[in-house]
C-alpha cells in the first residue's frame, strides 16, 4: 500500500496553501443496515481547518474512518492532489490519523513507543524525540512503561505523533476529548502551526473551537433519520446498479 | 526502517513473556495428567507418546492464539499499522514468527523431556522434534487466521478453538505417525515432507489471509 | 460478455421478486421427487445380495453425503464472490447455508452410523470417508459459530467468506491425511459405495433422491436467503409495500 503513492511526489514536500487537497465525491457509507452517507461530498483544501459537528452517532467518526480508508465506504471519486485514485490507502502515507485508541503499547516505554511510531514512517525524524516529548510536557517518563501513565499522558504521547511524522493531513477524532485546559492551547497552537505551513486539518469534536487567524469551516453531520428514504435497497454496491435496465 | 518496526514486534512479545510462556507450562501439565490417567505401565505408554505430546502441543497452541493480535487490536496499534509505509501482511508475519518464538520453539525444546517421561523408545526422539520444528510453526500460521477472524470477539477463545480444531488435523496425523513409523525402524520421510509441503502453503498463504481478516475487523469497529 | 445478469442478482428487491414464484417450484418438484425416491427405494428396489434390506438407508445417506460436499464448495464460490464483487447477497447466501450444510452433513455421519451398525457391527467406526465427513461437520459448525459471534453483520460476513475459503483449501489436505492415516493404522475397510456394480433398479431410485435433495437445498436457501432479505431491508420502501400488499402491516 504504501508503494503506490510513488506516482506522487514525495510526501514530505512542501505544498501551497489553497491547493485543492482532497476531494471525495459520493461518499456513501453504511453500518448495518443504516445508510449514514448518501453520496456525501468531501473537500479540503491545503491550510484549511474542517470541522466535524453533530450529535453522537451522526456518523463523524465513519467519515474519518472512510477518508483514511478505515472504512469500507463507496467513493465514486477521489482526488487526492489533482491525481484520481482508487483507494483511500493510497494517500494513508501522506495523513496521520489518530482515533478514539490511543495506539499506545503498555509493554514498551514511552521512549520505544514513540520511537516504534516513527519507524512507521518515513517521513518522521527520530532527531526531534527528546524536543517533543519536552514539548508535550512528558520529559522525565521516557523510561517509564506506557501502562503505569495516567490516561491524560497517554493522550499526549499520541499528540506527541503530530509532532514527529511530516504529512499533509491530520485527520484528528475528538482530539480535544480527556485533555486538560493546557493540553486543549498547545494541540490549538500546533493546528493553527500546521495549518500556517500549508497543511490541513479535519477533525470531530462536540465543542467548536474558535482558530484566529486560520481558514477553518465547520461541517454540520446531522443526517436525516434512517429512514424509509432510498427506494430500492441500502446496499451500497448493489444500489449502485440495483435497478435493472428495463 | 523496516527492520525497526518488526523489532518491536519481539520486544512486545518478550516483555509480555509470562502470558505466552503460561501455554508451554500447560503443555507440560497435560502431558504429564496421562499417566496419572491411564496408568503408568511403560508397555502401555510407550506407543501414545507422541499421540499425547502432539494432542498437548496442540492444545496448548490454541490456548495461546487468542493473545496473538488481541491487545494490539484493542489498543488500535494494528490500526496504525494498516496505515503505515510498511505492508500490513509483514508486520502481521512478524507478529506470527514472534508467536512461534515465544510459544511454539520452547514446545519443540521440551518434547524430549516429556517423550522420555512417556517412555518413548529413542529411535523415535528425531522425528518427534523435527516433526514439532516443522509442525509448530504450521500450528500457529494456521491459528492467526482464527486469531485475525476472532479478534473483536469478547472472549473469542472458544470460537477460535472450534474454528482452528479441525484445520489442525492433517498437522497431527502427520506429526504424531512420524515417530511411530520411527519406532519400527521406517525412515519417517513421507510425514516429514507433507509437513514441509503444508508449512510453506500456509507461509504464504496465512500471513495474507490473517492481514485480510484483520483488516474486515478493523473496518467494522 | 453481458454482465448485467450478475449485477442484477445483486440486487436484493430484484432477487426477493424474481424468486418468489421459484420458491413454490422448488419445494413442490423436491416433495415429489423425495416421496417418488422414498417409496421406490424403500418398497420396490430390489434387496441387496450381500447386505439385505440394510442397504435401503444408502437412499438418504448417498445424496446427503454427495450434497454436503456440494454446498461446501457452492459456499466457497460464494464466499470469493462476495468478497471480490462485494455482492451482499453472495455473503447472504453462505451464512444462510451454512446450517443447512451442517444439518446435511449431520444426516450423512447418523445414517453411515447406522449403516455401520448392521454392516460393521458397531454405530461407529473410524472409516476414512466417515471421519473426514466428521471433520467437515465440525469445520461447518466452527464457521457457524463465528458467523454468531460477531456483532458487526459486514464483519461477520467477510469473516465468514474468509474462514470458508481457508476451509475449502485445507479441506482436500484432511481428506488426504486421514486417508493416509487409515491405511497406516489398518487396511482398508469394506467400501460403502459399490455404485458401478448397482443394477438399474437400485441406483434409479438413488438418482432421484440425489436429485430431491439438491433441490430441497435450494429450496430450503431461498427460503431463507428471502428472509433474511426481507429483514436487511425492513427500511426500504419496497419491503413496506409488500409488507402492506400481505397484509402484514
Amino acid at each position: 500500500m504504501g508503494n503506490s503513492s510513488a506516482a506522487l511526489a514525495a510526501p514530505c514536500a512542501p505544498v501551497r496553501a489553497g491547493d485543492p487537497l482532497l476531494d471525495a465525491r459520493g461518499i456513501t457509507c453504511e453500518r448495518g443496515d443504516k445508510l449514514l452517507f448518501d453520496r456525501y461530498d468531501l473537500s479540503v483544501k491545503s491550510g484549511e481547518i474542517v470541522q466535524l459537528a453533530g450529535p453522537n452517532g451522526a456518523g463523524k467518526t465513519t467519515l474519518l474512518r472512510s477518508i483514511c480508508g478505515m472504512f469500507d465506504a463507496e467513493i465514486d471519486t477521489l482526488i487526492w492532489r489533482g491525481i484520481e485514485l482508487s483507494s483511500p490507502l493510497e494517500y494513508a502515507d501522506e495523513l496521520l490519523y489518530l482515533g478514539h485508541m490511543a495506539a499506545i503499547r503498555p509493554h514498551l516505554t514511552l521512549w520505544e513507543n514513540l520511537s516504534w511510531y516513527t519507524c512507521l514512517s518515513q517521513c518522521s525524524d527520530m532527531s526531534k524525540l527528546p524536543a517533543v516529548v519536552a514539548e508535550v510536557g512528558l520529559s522525565g517518563y521516557e523510561l517509564e512503561l506506557a501502562s503505569s501513565l495516567s490516561a491524560g499522558q497517554k493522550r499526549r504521547i499520541a499528540l506527541a505523533r503530530l509532532k514527529l511524522v511530516d504529512c499533509r493531513m491530520w485527520i484528528l477524532d475528538e482530539p480535544f476529548a480527556s485533555l486538560d485546559s493546557a493540553g486543549v492551547e498547545m494541540l490549538c497552537g500546533w493546528i493553527q502551526d500546521f495549518v500556517q505551513r500549508g497543511g490541513s486539518v479535519v477533525y470531530s469534536t462536540h465543542q467548536p473551537v474558535d482558530f484566529a487567524n486560520c481558514e477553518s469551516r465547520t461541517l454540520d453531520i446531522d443526517q436525516k433519520p434512517w429512514g424509509y428514504n432510498s427506494e430500492s435497497s441500502s446496499g451500497s454496491k448493489g444500489e449502485s446498479f440495483s435497478e435493472p435496465a428495463r | 526502517m523496516r527492520g525497526g518496526a518488526f523489532r518491536y514486534e519481539f520486544l512486545q512479545a518478550y516483555r509480555r513473556r509470562s502470558e505466552l510462556v503460561n501455554p508451554v507450562v500447560f503443555f507440560v501439565m497435560v502431558c504429564a495428567m496421562f499417566p496419572l490417567a491411564l496408568g503408568s505401565n511403560a508397555q502401555l505408554l510407550a506407543p501414545l507418546a507422541s499421540g499425547i505430546v502432539w494432542v498437548a502441543a496442540v492444545l496448548a497452541t490454541i490456548l495461546s492464539l487468542d493473545q496473538m493480535f488481541r491487545q494490539d487490536f484493542d489498543d488500535g496499534i494494528l490500526e496504525q499499522m494498516e496505515l503505515s509505509e510498511v505492508p500490513f501482511y509483514q508486520i502481521v508475519a512478524f507478529k506470527i514468527l514472534a508467536h512461534w518464538c515465544l510459544t511454539g520453539l520452547p514446545l519443540v525444546i521440551l518434547s524430549p523431556l516429556l517423550a522420555m517421561m512417556l517412555y518413548m523408545p529413542s529411535e523415535s526422539y528425531l522425528s518427534l522434534i523435527v516433526g514439532l520444528l516443522i509442525g509448530t510453526p504450521i500450528l500457529s500460521l494456521i491459528g492467526a487466521i482464527g486469531a485475525a477472524l476472532t479478534v473483536k470477539i469478547r472472549r473469542g477463545n472458544i470460537v477460535l478453538a472450534l474454528l482452528v480444531m479441525p484445520l489442525y488435523v492433517p498437522i497431527l496425523i502427520f506429526g504424531s505417525t512420524a515417530p511411530l513409523m520411527a519406532a519400527e525402524g521406517t525412515v519417517p520421510a513421507a510425514q516429514l515432507l507433507w509437513l514441509g509441503a503444508i508449512l510453506v502453503l500456509m507461509a504464504t498463504l496465512a500471513p495474507i489471509t490473517a492481514a485480510l481478516s484483520l483488516r474486515a475487523n478493523i473496518y467494522g469497529s | 460478455m453481458n454482465w448485467t445478469w450478475f449485477h442484477k442478482w445483486g440486487s436484493p428487491k430484484w432477487f426477493f421478486q424474481k424468486t418468489e414464484a421459484l420458491v413454490l417450484w422448488f419445494g413442490f418438484l423436491c416433495l415429489i421427487l423425495l416421496v417418488v425416491g422414498t417409496v421406490w427405494g424403500l418398497a420396490f428396489a430390489p434387496e441387496d445380495i450381500k447386505q439385505g434390506n440394510s442397504f435401503r438407508i444408502f437412499y438418504i445417506h448417498v445424496p446427503s453425503a454427495i450434497l454436503a460436499q456440494s454446498i461446501f464448495m457452492a459456499m466457497a464460490i460464494s464466499a470469493v464472490v462476495g468478497l471480490v464483487w462485494r455482492m451482499k447477497l453472495a455473503h447472504i447466501f453462505v451464512q444462510v447455508a451454512a446450517p443447512i450444510g451442517a444439518s446435511i452433513t449431520l444426516l450423512a455421519l447418523v445414517t453411515g452410523a447406522i449403516w455401520g451398525k448392521p454392516t460393521w457391527g458397531t454405530w461407529w467406526v473410524w472409516d476414512a470417508r466417515l471421519t473426514s465427513t466428521l471433520i467437515q461437520f465440525f469445520i461447518y459448525l466452527g464457521i457457524i459459530s463465528l458467523y454468531q459471534s460477531i456483532e458487526n453483520r459486514d464483519t461477520a460476513y467477510k469473516a465468514t467468506a474468509i474462514a470458508c475459503l481457508v476451509g475449502i483449501v485445507n479441506l482436500p489436505i484432511i481428506k488426504f491425511s486421514v486417508n493416509w492415516w487409515k491405511t497406516l493404522h489398518q487396511p482398508a475397510t469394506f467400501k460403502l459405495t459399490e455404485a458401478p456394480s448397482m443394477a438399474a433398479e437400485m441406483w434409479v431410485p438413488g438418482l432421484i433422491m440425489l436429485v430431491g435433495f439438491y433441490l430441497f437445498f435450494a429450496f430450503a436457501v431461498l427460503v431463507r436467503m428471502r428472509s433474511e432479505v426481507l429483514e436487511r431491508e425492513k427500511r426500504t420502501a419496497w419491503v413496506r409495500e409488500y409488507l402492506e400488499k400481505k397484509n402484514v402491516l
